[in-house]
């Protein structure tokens, strides 16, 4: 059985599956009095029919977006991996939540970032972060983006809130976990434990050299 | 085990030279860090003790207090191999655990005894009461000890860590040189804004310092700090008798604090003051803290997560 677990965002989720087989799937919205995720990761390998015995391969969201909840999902996936010498994997945040578009991937994730900032993603190029007041002339026009949180792109780039995909055309972020964890186990490299770290996007080069301006 | 705690590993891994070059911790880099070393840090305990994870018969990790972004990950990656590993787990207080570390060098350890905890972010004097129980009778009002000795270090142009550079400089100094303020608050607790203003002052008023000079102030300083700090733990012997008093945290490695405690305080009370490695922020007295623990409530129940303000219990 394979855990992977995504807690870089507002909505967070965990899957565990067996080879491309769902098992047990969670999905919430991170509030502030939240039990600890470690008490939903037992639940769920229990839902999945499983123990920590049966766990064999760990995959993580690393990022961007929140420093807290990257941290609490990275170390969990860490101490797991370890404490079991089972696979650790990393994966990317951004083309999670673009898949969580139903029927064809997003070609454009836009994660909110704070003080105007958004953390920006879009197919084939490394995920940025931004300006929002940069975003309109970032965006193809034939984009079609799934925003955190929903709805934002119209605050963002109000001239462009027709490019996101609405809520209905969204499916839950376990869906979309899902589809990226079996591509991650069946495809990708395996990390050493020492090596887990957050992705931490460095800010827009507009906004560095704002700072530096006297 | 009836015979104390003894310890077989107690890896430290210090960032101090990560965050020197800003003269203080920074949180940001400081969790950073903690994810990456982490494990390495375990495997080297384990290695250096020479025992497998089979031979594990619990997990102990720091609950709180500190910074929230350091203690989610120890939080977390404890608990998940405990998990994994089906071994309990036991949270602990890293202030008490300031004061547990004691039993490394006192495996009797019992209550009732006086602690004094001061670091970089605690001055607090508890009681470890008889029924088990854990009282705050004294804490600063401003800075806590360390940061005072960091605060001063700075004034006097020397580097971070403060503790230590100012230990140093005042061995070649006169303590009596510079009649600095005696910190006064209310009660037990402690205030050393006071004393730091002063220093302050002293080194505007002059022109130049010679070597001698910046001597004499780092020993007048320190000695100012430790009288402030010996004082109030006397007063709360004379407030009530106890027979064991333990001195923990990083500014408990201070040679002057360690021999002037010594000197006022070792005639009325068993003084234990662990070695300056024990003193420091450290895991084993974590692991010494949860055997006290786990006999006074036991293993962790559930899941707990992180609390950066949580107290001595
Ligand atoms: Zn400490």
């Amino acid at each position: 059985m394979r855990l992977a677990i995504d807690t870089s965002g507002a909505d967070q989720a965990m899957v565990v599956l067996d080879g491309r087989r769902l098992l047990a799937a969670d999905d919430w919205v991170r509030r502030r009095d939240d039990p600890p995720v470690l008490a939903r990761i037992v639940a769920l390998v229990n839902r999945g029919g499983g123990g920590p015995d049966d766990v064999d391969g760990v995959a993580a969201a690393r990022g961007p977006g929140s420093f807290t909840g990257l941290r609490v999902g990275l170390s969990l996936a860490a101490g797991l991996a370890y404490a079991r010498h089972v696979p650790l994997y990393l994966i990317d945040s951004l083309p999670i939540l673009a898949r969580r578009a139903i029927g064809e991937p997003a070609t454009v994730a836009l994660r909110d970032a704070g003080r105007a900032e958004v953390y920006a993603w879009r197919e084939g190029e490394p995920v940025r972060r931004m300006p929002t007041d940069e975003l309109a002339a970032w965006l193809p026009s034939s984009a079609r983006v799934m925003a955190e949180p929903a709805g934002m792109l119209a605050t963002w780039s109000s001239g462009h809130a027709h490019l996101e995909i609405p809520l209905a055309g969204r499916r839950p972020l376990s869906a979309a976990l899902l589809d990226f964890a079996i591509w991650t186990f069946e495809s990708q490299k395996p990390l050493r434990y020492d090596e887990v770290q957050a992705l931490y996007v460095q800010p827009a080069a507009a906004e560095e050299r704002r700072r530096k301006a006297p | 085990m009836a015979s104390g705690p003894r310890l077989l590993s107690n890896v430290i891994r210090s960032q101090d030279e990560l965050h020197a070059p800003f003269g203080g911790i920074v949180p940001e880099i400081a969790a950073r860090a903690h994810l990456q070393t982490l494990v390495p840090v375990i495997e080297r305990a384990l290695e250096t003790a020479g025992t497998r994870w089979e031979q594990v018969d619990g997990v102990a990790v720091t609950r709180g207090p500190g910074l929230v972004g350091c203690l989610l990950i120890g939080v977390n990656v404890a608990q998940a191999i405990a998990w994994a590993r089906k071994l309990p787990v036991v949270g602990v207080s890293h202030l008490a655990a300031h004061v547990f570390a004691a039993q490394l060098e006192e495996p009797e350890l019992r209550p009732p005894l006086l602690g004094l905890v001061v670091s970089g972010g605690h001055s607090d004097l508890i009681r470890w009461q008889k029924d088990g129980g854990i009282t705050v009778i004294g804490r600063t009002r401003d800075d806590a000890a360390g940061e005072a000795f960091d605060k001063g270090a700075r004034i006097l142009g020397l580097p971070f860590p403060g503790g230590p550079a100012i230990d140093k400089l005042a061995a070649a100094g006169d303590p009596r040189a510079v009649a600095f303020p005696r910190p006064r608050a209310p009660g037990l607790d402690f205030s050393f804004s006071g004393v730091k203003t002063a220093l302050l002052y002293e080194v505007r008023k002059r022109t130049s310092l010679s070597e001698q000079q910046r001597a004499d102030l780092a020993a007048s300083y320190q000695e100012a700090i430790v009288d402030a700090l010996l004082q109030r733990v006397e007063a709360a012997l004379a407030q009530q008798p106890t027979p064991t008093i333990v001195l923990g945290g990083g500014v408990a490695r201070n040679r002057r604090l360690r021999e002037a405690a010594q000197q006022r305080l070792g005639s009325r009370a068993h003084l234990v003051i662990p070695a300056p490695d024990l003193c420091t922020d450290n895991a084993a007295m974590i692991g010494a803290a949860a055997l006290i623990e786990w006999d006074r409530r036991g293993p962790d129940p559930a899941p707990f997560d992180a609390d950066p303000s949580f107290g001595f219990a």
